[in-house]
């Protein structure tokens, strides 16, 4: 783990959203943080806030309907919920770039790729016109774009979901940015294109030493592609390990039913899929208890009156459980339920 | 499954599990309906004016058409006697005066006759120049202690001092801005006091200043009060009359009749030609679908509103021609919207699921894909209500007036049109105008509001189109 | 672009064919000739009437002479009432009065409509928001005809600041443009806050802001393209509306446009005069289609490169 300072430190976030039926609490008290080089992957169902977490981090909440009642966001040190806006613009998309889930509608339809790469180079950098647009083809030729002189005057609708998103990647990295924050980058994708885009990603976060947040449900991209992961469920981090450890020994309940519910090719041949009953919580008021406790198989009586804190196990692993937990089994296996 | 059973403790106690509800869509569209305070009160309002509407007949205090002429223009709350312009009693007849008397043991009718002499008075730089009346010239009125001066204004005989007009003085500030006034001296006659009882709906006894007649003929106008059984009898015009002298609330009553009518009949000829159009060429497709399609747009290119005026200015007024002139103007659209419907829908499981167990092709067309664009539709029918209602009203604000076996009918467009034409220059007379404006208005406003409601409650994804 | 184009400008001489079929028909058809009205007139002069404006002739005949002479010489025969006169000399003098009102109109329509339609969507539920669409549904539920008149009486005979009727410089055109503008700056602010309101909740709008742009440059750039799509697409229907309002606006403030002309010529059955003008707005509206038509592929490239 590098010990330099991290360069992004998210301190107790909470998010709320005003909705007709009442107030969301989408994200309640969230710590984490970027290491500088580092890739980290925040992994959880959808719903859980981690994508919240990320848009908060850019202060890309709409509010009204959204409120962020506490938590800092520290980008090297700087808080961004305290910045003036155009300090806040000039981080977003310079120092900060985001990808966005589906390629099909992140893209400007109405624009050329040319004009919505080069609006961003020519506000992060002193590139200007011919500059910025030679810069530009540059982005796209390094995120594989064939020909890219030739098709940067194309409309998005010309290119096809795989290509758009490198386009989306390419927009992102044209500013040189310290941190990228990739949510669900593959998800919208065919199987074979999620490869070839994460393989994209990593190669060029390498080459560039950037920093990297990769917000997934789907662990298998977990795996290949980062140094460490958060554990985010209800609106909070259940556990956070670096990845290896996080497979090999996982220490929530959450985690652990997660890791049971996707097949595993080093799983014994035979052994079921374990879907996690149940639906996660709607968050509709300030969790007194742990959210995972209506689903969990080792849920106590405390769990349902006390939300257990993110801690640090003796080895410095954090979790949020009142129930230690070894190698899939309840330490005191008593407590089980029948 | 093997996984363990949950206490019901542990559902009990999770103030974040939530029961799922299944609603049906239009349990939950009544819901999104009922929070949206803006088309409830549309609902309201709309089912208010409906109904004053449909039962007009029983809760409009006049006869709409019935003309007080005597009674012109008189300002909201306006109250006179009630009698009739004309009125007759004669021995052994049923009484010729308003229905509401035939029960009365005993009626007095306290009138006054006024007899009105013309003059025209010339003005010459704010100077009463010369005052004629008809055939000579004088220098001043003759004018009784009894008599009063007044001049039309708008219809209405507004009074003037008496002695204020005399040649060579100043003209009154009233009159000051014109050339030629015409006034009126007033002089009243005579008080006359009718006496009449009834029996049996029959006038038994009748006297005149209390001498006993056969007959009496007295004019609505002169009559002072009026007692039947002893009690005063007075009418009021709750929103005034108009130029007409007819009562401009009952008249705007039944105007609501003939304007909502038309709206909700033309609205169904389109409903139902655009339906099954619409849900005949999204169903079939292919090159039917292409070519009805092609008339659609060829016909979206046709400058409507004029091919109806034409339509009923070449083949009459009649209402039936207006019902098949607005909805064949109105059909397209909605034709448009049920062909986008049933498109996407034809493609849904359950019509292949009607297909195999044998429906045939109206079966699925009626039966499976009309009634589940029925949002859709209700939320198009809501708006296209206020349109035509507003083209009725366009139609009879250029003189095209709606007739019904050669009877005009006076529509909220014809009221407001009325009221247009009789609007004073200093607006003294504005609740001719505005009183069915406002009814006309109210009513589209929340027509409109109903139907954005309905949108947004019906059709989410659509939300907030126009 | 070009195919669509193409299939669009085959549609005007259908749809122009079939109006003016349709009305040619309709009024051929109506009972009662255009003569019938008037003071009753000796057999031999009606007859010699009916030859001159070859009413004489079978239908068909009349129809073809009617298509041909419109087609050929773009000629649209006498009008039956202003005996010495043309139909087309008569539109050609009426025409520039409509178009000067109209094209203000528009301007002010869309000058309005666009401006409150924007800030509005922008600012949703903000008290503009609320107030310009209160404002939009009066527009949309009061007819011009009440608007008109009830303008006349306060700018023009309380305030005097304005003429009342008339149309003799740029004072007269106030009242009757904004009064023609005002239901259609309605309808267009309605679509316009729509639009923006959808767009604005889009995902490439959110990836407009991730780039650090300015709210202006992302309303103006990114936003305002998608929210105008069904402004565009309005304009064309809308434009038809607008000249049929044009029928009560002129009558209301004396304008000797052809609206009031049609409304005139309608009512005393002059009918080569009703039908040249039924056809002019015909041409009017396909024109203004078309014109829509090439704006909205301009505006939306997955048009223009059929997509």
């Amino acid at each position: 783990m590098s010990e330099s300072a991290p360069v992004l430190q998210v301190e107790d976030l909470r998010v709320h959203f005003k909705t007709d039926e009442g107030k969301v609490h989408a994200v309640n008290g969230v710590s984490f943080h970027v290491n500088e080089g580092e890739s980290l992957a925040i992994v959880g169902e959808s719903g859980c806030g981690k994508s919240v977490t990320n848009m908060a981090v850019l202060r890309l909440i709409p509010m009204p309907p959204g409120e962020i009642p506490t938590g800092r966001i520290l980008y090297r040190g700087r808080d961004l919920l305290n910045m003036r806006n155009d300090e806040i613009r000039a981080v977003r998309g310079g120092r900060i770039s985001m990808i966005f889930q589906d390629p099909m509608t992140s893209l400007n339809p109405f624009l050329r790729i040319s004009r919505q790469l080069t609006e961003s180079i020519e506000l992060h950098t002193p590139l200007r016109g011919e500059a910025a647009r030679a810069r530009a083809i540059e982005v796209l030729a390094q995120v594989g774009i064939p020909e890219p002189a030739a098709r940067i005057d194309s409309y998005p609708h010309e290119f096809s979901g795989g290509m758009r998103q490198r386009v989306m990647i390419a927009m992102a990295l044209s500013t040189d940015p310290d941190l990228l924050i990739a949510d669900e980058p593959t998800t919208a994708l065919d199987v074979t294109i999620q490869a070839q885009i994460l393989q994209l990603i990593r190669r060029l976060q390498r080459e560039r030493g950037m920093s990297l947040v990769l917000i997934t449900h789907d662990l298998a991209v977990v795996a290949g592609l980062c140094t460490r992961v958060v554990v985010m469920y209800g609106g909070t981090v259940v556990e956070v390990a670096p990845v290896d450890d996080l497979f090999a020994d996982p220490r929530h309940p959450y985690t652990l039913a997660l890791l049971r519910s996707v097949p595993r090719l080093d799983a014994p041949p035979g052994r079921a899929l374990e879907p996690i009953e149940g639906l996660p919580p709607k968050l509709m008021s300030e969790p007194r208890n742990c959210p995972f406790a209506p689903r969990c198989r080792f849920v106590r009586d405390r769990c349902l009156h006390e939300a257990p804190p993110l801690e640090a196990d003796a080895d410095g692993r954090l979790r949020a459980c009142f129930v230690p937990i070894r190698a899939g089994q309840a330490v005191d296996a008593a407590e089980e339920r029948p | 499954m093997s996984e363990p059973a949950r206490g019901e403790t542990a559902l009990a106690a999770a103030p974040t599990a939530e029961r799922i509800k299944g609603t049906s869509l239009w349990a939950d569209a009544w819901r999104r309906l009922k929070k949206n305070r803006m088309a409830m009160a549309g609902l309201w309002i709309t089912a208010v004016m409906s109904l004053l509407s449909a039962f007009a007949p029983a809760i409009a205090p006049f006869d709409a058409t019935y003309k007080y002429e005597w009674l012109v223009t008189r300002p909201p709350g306006f109250t006179h006697p009630d009698v009739l312009v004309k009125n007759e009693l004669r021995l052994g007849h049923a009484a010729g005066v308003p229905d509401s008397y035939a029960n009365a043991r005993s009626l007095r009718f306290e009138a006054r006759d006024v007899r009105r002499t013309k003059y025209r008075v010339f003005i010459e730089d704010g100077r009463v120049d010369r005052i004629l009346r008809p055939g000579e010239r004088r220098d001043a009125l003759e004018a009784t202690g009894e008599s009063y001066l007044a001049f039309r204004r708008d219809g209405v005989l507004v009074p003037l001092a008496v002695d204020s007009l005399r040649s060579g003085a100043p003209a009154p500030a009233a009159l000051a801005a014109r050339r030629v006034a015409i006034v009126f001296l007033c002089t009243p006659g005579e008080p006359v006091v009718i006496e009449a009882t009834q029996e049996e709906g029959r006038v038994v006894s009748l006297t005149r200043n209390g001498r006993p007649e056969e007959r009496v003929e007295f004019d609505g106008r002169s009559v002072r009060r009026v007692l039947a059984d002893g009690e005063e009898q007075a009418r009021t015009h709750l929103l005034g009359t108009d130029g007409g002298g007819r009562d401009v609330l009952s008249r705007t009553l039944y105007g609501g009749r003939i304007s909502l009518l038309v709206g909700l009949v033309a609205t169904l000829v389109s409903l139902i030609i655009g339906v099954v159009y619409g849900a005949v060429s999204g169903y079939f497709g292919g090159w039917l679908d292409m070519a009805l399609m092609a008339i659609v747009d060829v016909l979206y290119g046709i400058p409507y509103m004029f091919l109806v005026i034409l339509l009923m200015v070449t083949f009459g007024r009649d209402i039936v021609v207006l019902f098949v002139a607005l909805g064949a103007v109105q059909w397209l659209t909605m034709a448009r919207i049920v062909r986008g419907q049933i498109l996407s829908l034809k493609q849904k499981e359950f019509v292949e699921a009607a297909r195999m167990s044998g429906t045939g092709h109206l079966g699925i067309v009626f039966g499976h894909l009309i009634p589940n664009t029925l949002g859709v539709v209700i939320v198009y029918t809501t708006l296209t209500v206020p349109a035509v209602i507003l083209q009725e009203s366009f139609l009879a604000f250029i003189g095209l007036t709606v007739e019904y076996q050669g009877r005009s009918l006076a529509s909220w467009g014809a009221l407001v049109n009325d009221g247009v034409r009789a609007l004073s220059s200093d607006g003294g007379n504005s609740w001719v105008l505005l009183v069915p404006s406002l009814a006309m208005a109210v009513t589209l406003f929340s027509l409109n509001f109903l139907g954005d409601g309905l949108r947004d409650a019906l059709d989410p994804q659509q939300r907030g189109r126009t | 672009m070009g195919q669509f184009l193409a299939k669009r400008l085959l549609q005007v001489p259908v749809v122009l064919w079939v109006l003016v079929t349709i009305s040619f028909f309709m009024v051929r058809l109506a009972p009662g000739g255009p003569f019938s009205g008037e003071k009753r007139m000796p057999k031999e002069i009606e007859q010699a009437m009916m030859a001159k404006y070859h009413l004489d002739e079978s239908l068909p005949r009349q129809y073809a002479r009617f298509l041909w002479d419109l087609v050929a010489h773009g000629d649209l025969g006498p009008s039956y009432k202003h005996k010495t006169r043309t139909v087309n000399e008569i539109i050609a003098h009426k025409l520039p009065y409509s178009l000067t009102l109209g094209g203000l109109a528009t301007v002010l329509a869309l000058w309005l409509g666009l401006g409150a339609g924007i800030v509005a969507g922008i600012r949703q539920n903000s008290r503009f928001d609320y107030a310009s669409m209160a404002i939009a549904m009066v527009g949309l539920s009061v007819p011009a005809f009440v608007v008109g008149p009830l303008l006349q009486l306060a700018f023009s005979m309380k305030l005097g600041w304005l003429p009342v009727s008339g149309w003799d410089g740029l004072g007269h055109m106030v009242l009757p443009s904004l009064t023609l503008a005002l239901p259609f700056a309605a309808r267009i602010a309605r679509l316009t806050r729509a639009g923006m309101l959808e767009v604005i909740h889009q995902d490439y709008i959110r990836t407009a802001w991730a780039k650090g742009l300015s709210e202006r440059v992302i309303v103006l750039r990114h936003a305002l393209r998608g929210a105008l799509l069904p402004v565009v697409s309005f304009l064309g229907p809308g434009i038809a509306a607008m000249l049929t309002g044009s029928l009560v606006v002129e009558r209301i403030f004396g304008i000797p446009g052809v609206g009031s002309e049609f409304v005139e010529s309608a009512l005393n059955r002059d009918y080569t005069l009703v039908m040249g003008t039924v056809i002019l707005y015909g041409v009017l509206l396909v024109v203004m289609n078309l014109l829509v038509d090439i704006v909205y592929g301009f505006l939306d490239p997955r048009i223009r490169y059929g997509a």
